[in-house]
């Protein structure tokens, strides 16, 4: 009786972990949009830099209460900072896309992709 | 009887030896100390019913960029250096004789990224890395003659498939990440020979992993390792194990191009110490010594790994006693 419960416990664990497996994949679904927002600019200090340069990225949003979250196309991109302006930098060279995406409490949504190029 | 018993110790306690070598992350790509754990390449298999445990904590710390197999002379340094903790947790249960199921996780409590630049902030991330469901099969195994070929084949996946966030809500660079947020797949192929008379065994471990795409269309490289071990009893309870492991990881890809600065050959020689407790328990401790480096592009490199593990297994007999 007591190894039957021993096996069972062990077949729960693995279907368990099989289970987080799948139910801890969320896959986020980007949108974008105006309502209440409008994306004025984006606007990129210097376009043209040396790898590891830091150049501002600044964003013109006209609305309220907005929330900023910031995005690279490339995966080893570096953002700093937070809100409407906010820095970047990358370790290797090549043409890449920095996202802004704006929001509000209404969860209206504004959109816009600046490119900035680093050459090694 | 005793002598059976004896061999069936030395077996476990290499076993264990292997595993706490093997599991461990991928190296630095790029920029930083690089990819998740993995915790799943246990050697051999286990008794039908049986359990193993093991937990272990390993320390890594990468400091020197390498251009090809030179230190790199530049001083335009995207990092200073990069360094993690992590524990991990391996579960395995012997389905029958020839069959043995393994599931690995485990846990960042850091992996740093220490920019060289003091304008930006250090990327730390912390939490679950890949996860992975190993099945194993003992495809020829003489008692006799102490050989065993064992292969196995499972999948890698992720706890979550969203990347993990710096504080400013932007993603963490890449080699901050716990985890590759991808699924993938490993296969593993275990030769083993063990010398009984000479408390002496050997074996060779090949294992090799397939990432899949994140959701930001990122796909770390193909990652295949070749480890020869050589253990051998030195003391009471105590065994001292050698490996030298070879690592050929290929070239990330984001977007379908090929990452510039990543894709490496790396050599690590790890000498270890175990310690068998009660003859049940047994503790181990390593250290990994990078001796031959080639970095495709500029990467930071490793310079130093060291690793603790416990670990158990509860055997049908191990039950019985209980009663």
């Amino acid at each position: 009786m007591k190894r039957s419960l021993s096996i069972l416990a062990i077949t729960t664990v693995f279907i368990l972990v099989g289970v987080l497996a799948t139910v801890g994949c969320k896959k986020d679904t980007a949108s974008s949009g105006t309502g209440d927002i409008e994306f004025v600019s984006l606007v990129v200090e210097k376009d043209n830099l040396a790898i590891t340069e830091l150049t501002k990225v600044t964003a013109t949003v006209k609305g309220s209460n907005l929330t900023y979250n910031w995005k690279c196309d490339n995966e080893l991109g570096v953002i700093e900072g937070a809100g409407a302006e906010v820095m970047f930098t990358i370790c290797h060279g090549g043409k890449f896309k920095i996202t802004c995406e704006v929001s509000d409490n209404a969860n209206h949504k504004a959109t816009k992709d600046a490119y900035v190029t680093y050459v090694e | 009887m005793l002598m059976l018993h004896t061999l069936s110790r030395l077996r476990l306690v290499v076993l264990v030896s292997a595993l706490l070598i093997l599991v461990k992350p991928v190296y630095p790509q790029c920029c930083s100390t690089g990819s998740p754990v993995g915790a799943s390449t246990h050697v051999g298999l286990l008794n039908k019913n049986a359990i193993r445990v093991i937990t272990f904590y390993r320390h890594s710390f990468s400091e020197e960029y390498y251009e090809g197999k030179k230190p790199s002379t530049d001083e335009i340094d995207m990092s200073d250096n990069a360094y993690y903790d992590f524990g991990g947790l391996t579960l395995e249960y012997g389905l029958t004789h020839k069959f043995t199921l393994q599931a690995d996780a485990g846990y960042f409590f850091n992996k740093i990224v220490n920019f060289h630049n003091p304008a930006l902030t250090d990327h730390n991330g912390q939490g679950m890395s890949n996860g992975t469901l190993l099945l194993k099969y003992g495809l020829y195994i003489d008692p006799v003659k102490l050989i065993e070929i064992t292969i196995g084949a499972g999948l890698k996946y992720p706890f979550t498939r969203t990347p993990a966030t710096a504080p400013n809500g932007s993603q963490l660079q890449l080699d901050a990440r716990p985890s590759t947020n991808a699924f993938g797949f490993s296969s593993t192929l275990l030769l083993s020979k063990e010398f009984a008379p000479l408390t002496l065994r050997t074996f060779i471990l090949n294992r090799f992993e397939y990432n899949g795409f994140n959701i930001n269309d990122y796909q770390s490289g193909k990652l295949f390792t070749t480890s020869v071990f050589v253990s051998k009893k030195i003391a009471k309870r105590f065994f001292g194990i050698v490996q030298l492991r070879n690592e050929i990881h290929g070239k990330d890809i984001q977007d379908g191009v090929e990452e510039t600065n990543t894709g490496y050959h790396l050599m690590v020689v790890t000498p270890q110490l175990s310690y068998s407790i009660a003859g049940l328990w047994n503790v181990s401790l390593l250290y990994d010594i990078p001796v031959y480096k080639n970095y495709q592009g500029k990467q930071l490199t490793p310079q130093y790994s060291y690793a603790v593990s416990l670990s158990r297994d509860f055997s049908n007999c191990s039950f019985k006693k209980k009663k």
